[in-house]
C-alpha cells in the first residue's frame, strides 16, 4: 500500500500524471483514492476570476501621475516654511518688544507646528496660531484664528482661545474650526472642555461641539482618526453652505459670488483640497447649480 | 549598457509587462492572502513602486521585483489583521462566468462544493497559494516556484500537503 505520509510529494506528481503505471495501479487500491479522484474532477475547470487590465493600467498610470503632482506640490509648499522661518527670524529680532509666536498659512497651504512640549498643531488653510514660546511650560494657552487639529501632549492644562470661546485639555487630540459664525470643536482623543459665550460643555471622543451664529446645535456624527482635511479633503456634514464657501475661498485663493446663494441651506458632502475643478463641480452641482469659472481661475458666478 | 529605449521606463515596455503578468500577480496575492479587492491594491502599488523605480529594476528582474514587494506589503497588512479567505467573492465570480463551466463544474453537488469552500480558507497560505495556482491558473510546478523563489520539489510537497488536509478536513463524501 502507498504510505501517503512517507511519500511527501506522491499526490502533487499524480495530480500532474507523472506516476508509473506501478504506482498508479497502487494508488488505486489506497482507501482514499476515490476522493482524490473527485477532488481532482471538481478542480479541473474552476474558470479564474475576471481581471480588467485595462481599467486597471489606467488606474496605475493616473496613480502615478497624481503621486508626481503631489510631489511638486511638496516642494512648493517649502515657501510658506521659508516665509515662517523667516517670520520667525523678523519676530526673534522683536523678541524684546513682543515675545508672541505668530504662524500662519495661506490659501491652500497645510503646516504642522510644533510646541515647545513636544504637543503639536496642525494648520488648515487661512488660519493662525499666536502663542508665547517663553512662557510655554508655565502656561500652554495659544489663540487661534481659522481650523486646526492639536495633538496635545500630557501635562498641565492646554487651553485654545478662539473668538467663540476657549477649550482646554489636559492631553488628547481634537480639531477646532473657527469661522465668523461658525464654530466646531470634534474631540478625536481624550476629553475636551469648551467653553462658548452661552454654554460649556465637556466633550469624550467622538462627541462634537457645534454652534451656528452663537446657537449651540445638537449634532453627532462618527468621527474618523483624523479629520480628513489633514489628507487634503473637506468634508461636512449638515454645515451651513457659506461655511463651505468660506473653506472653498480658503482653499483655492478664489472668490464666490453668493449674491444667488441661500447661505444658510445646510451641506452634507466632501470636496478635495487639490482639484478646483472637482471641487466646485462636488458642491454646486449636488446643490443644482451652475456655476461659471471665470478666465483666471479666481471668480465664480453661481448662475443659479 | 541598457538604454531607455529597453528598459521599463519605457511606457510601452512597462504597459506590455503590466498586460502579461498583473493577472496572475493578483491571483497569487488573492490566493495567498485571501482577499480580493486588497490583492488588486497589491498590484498597483507593486506595479507603481516598479514605474517610480524603473531605472534601477532591469527587465529580467522586473518580475520578481512586483511579486516580492506586492507579498511584503501583503505580509505587513496581514500580520496586523488577520484576513479569511474570502471564497464568497470566488463563488459569485464563477456562478456570472456561466459561459466557461464545464458540464463537471456544474454536476459538482452543492454539499461538496460547500465542504471544499471551507477546506481552502482552512489550508495554510503557502498550500492554498500552490493548490489553486495549478489547479485554476493551470501553472507548472516549475512555473510556481519560479514564482516564489523556492525549489521545484518544495512546491510538489506543499501540494501533497494542500491535499492531504484537504482530504483531513472534507472528510467522508
Amino acid at each position: 500500500m502507498i504510505d501517503l505520509k512517507k511519500d511527501e510529494t506522491f499526490l502533487a506528481r499524480w495530480l500532474n500524471g507523472e506516476l508509473t503505471e506501478i504506482d498508479l495501479k497502487e494508488f488505486e487500491k489506497h482507501p482514499d483514492y476515490n476522493f482524490y479522484v473527485k477532488l481532482k474532477q471538481s478542480t479541473e475547470h474552476l474558470p479564474s476570476l475576471a481581471y480588467d487590465v485595462d481599467t486597471h493600467l489606467q488606474r496605475i498610470h493616473d496613480n502615478k501621475e497624481r503621486k508626481e503632482t503631489k510631489d511638486s506640490k511638496k516642494v512648493f509648499r517649502l515657501f510658506p516654511v521659508l516665509a515662517i522661518a523667516a517670520s520667525i527670524l523678523i519676530i526673534f529680532g522683536l523678541f524684546f518688544y513682543n515675545p508672541d509666536t505668530t504662524i500662519s498659512t495661506g490659501h491652500g497651504q497645510m503646516l504642522t507646528v510644533d510646541l515647545p512640549d513636544g504637543s503639536q498643531v496642525m494648520l488648515n488653510a487661512m488660519s493662525q496660531v499666536v502663542f508665547n514660546k517663553r512662557d510655554w511650560n508655565a502656561q500652554r494657552s495659544l489663540n487661534l484664528i481659522g481650523e486646526a487639529f492639536f495633538k496635545v501632549t500630557n501635562g498641565n492644562t492646554f487651553t485654545v482661545h478662539t473668538k467663540h470661546g476657549d477649550i482646554t485639555v489636559l492631553g488628547t487630540q481634537f480639531n477646532v474650526n473657527v469661522e465668523d459664525s461658525f464654530f466646531e470643536v470634534s474631540c478625536y482623543e481624550g476629553k475636551v472642555k469648551v467653553k462658548s459665550a452661552t454654554q460649556e460643555k465637556i466633550l469624550v471622543k467622538n462627541q462634537i461641539f457645534r454652534s451656528i451664529k452663537n446657537t449651540p446645535q445638537d449634532f453627532s456624527s462618527q468621527l474618523q482618526e483624523k479629520p480628513t482635511w489633514i489628507d487634503n479633503t473637506s468634508s461636512f456634514s449638515s454645515v451651513p453652505l457659506n461655511t463651505v464657501i468660506q473653506e472653498l475661498e480658503d482653499q483655492y485663493n478664489i472668490k464666490i459670488n453668493n449674491s444667488n446663494l441661500k447661505l444658510d441651506i445646510l451641506y452634507t458632502g466632501t470636496f478635495p483640497n487639490d482639484n478646483l475643478d472637482v471641487a466646485l463641480r462636488s458642491v454646486f452641482s449636488t446643490l443644482g447649480m451652475n456655476y461659471r469659472l471665470s478666465e483666471n481661475k479666481k471668480d465664480v458666478m453661481i448662475e443659479k | 549598457m541598457q538604454n531607455e529605449e529597453g528598459t521599463i521606463c519605457n511606457e510601452r515596455i512597462f504597459n506590455d509587462f503590466f498586460k502579461s503578468n498583473a493577472r496572475l500577480l493578483r491571483n497569487y496575492l488573492y490566493y495567498k492572502f485571501g482577499d480580493l479587492d486588497q490583492a488588486e491594491d497589491l498590484v498597483q502599488e507593486s506595479f507603481i513602486k516598479l514605474w517610480n523605480n524603473c531605472s534601477k529594476v532591469s527587465t529580467g528582474k522586473a518580475k520578481s521585483y512586483v511579486y516580492t514587494v506586492a507579498t511584503n506589503l501583503g505580509i505587513s497588512i496581514t500580520r496586523h489583521q488577520k484576513v479569511k479567505f474570502k471564497y464568497q467573492d470566488y463563488v459569485k465570480h464563477v456562478k456570472s462566468d456561466v459561459d466557461n463551466q464545464s458540464p463537471e463544474f456544474l454536476a459538482l453537488e452543492d454539499e461538496f462544493k460547500v465542504k471544499l469552500d471551507n477546506a481552502l480558507a482552512k489550508l495554510s497560505d503557502r498550500q492554498r497559494e500552490v493548490f489553486l495556482l495549478s489547479r485554476i491558473d493551470k501553472k507548472t510546478y516549475k512555473e510556481i516556484a519560479q514564482l516564489s523563489d523556492v525549489s521545484v520539489k518544495a512546491v510538489e510537497k506543499l501540494m501533497h500537503k494542500a491535499l492531504l488536509s484537504l482530504r483531513e478536513s472534507i472528510g467522508n463524501i
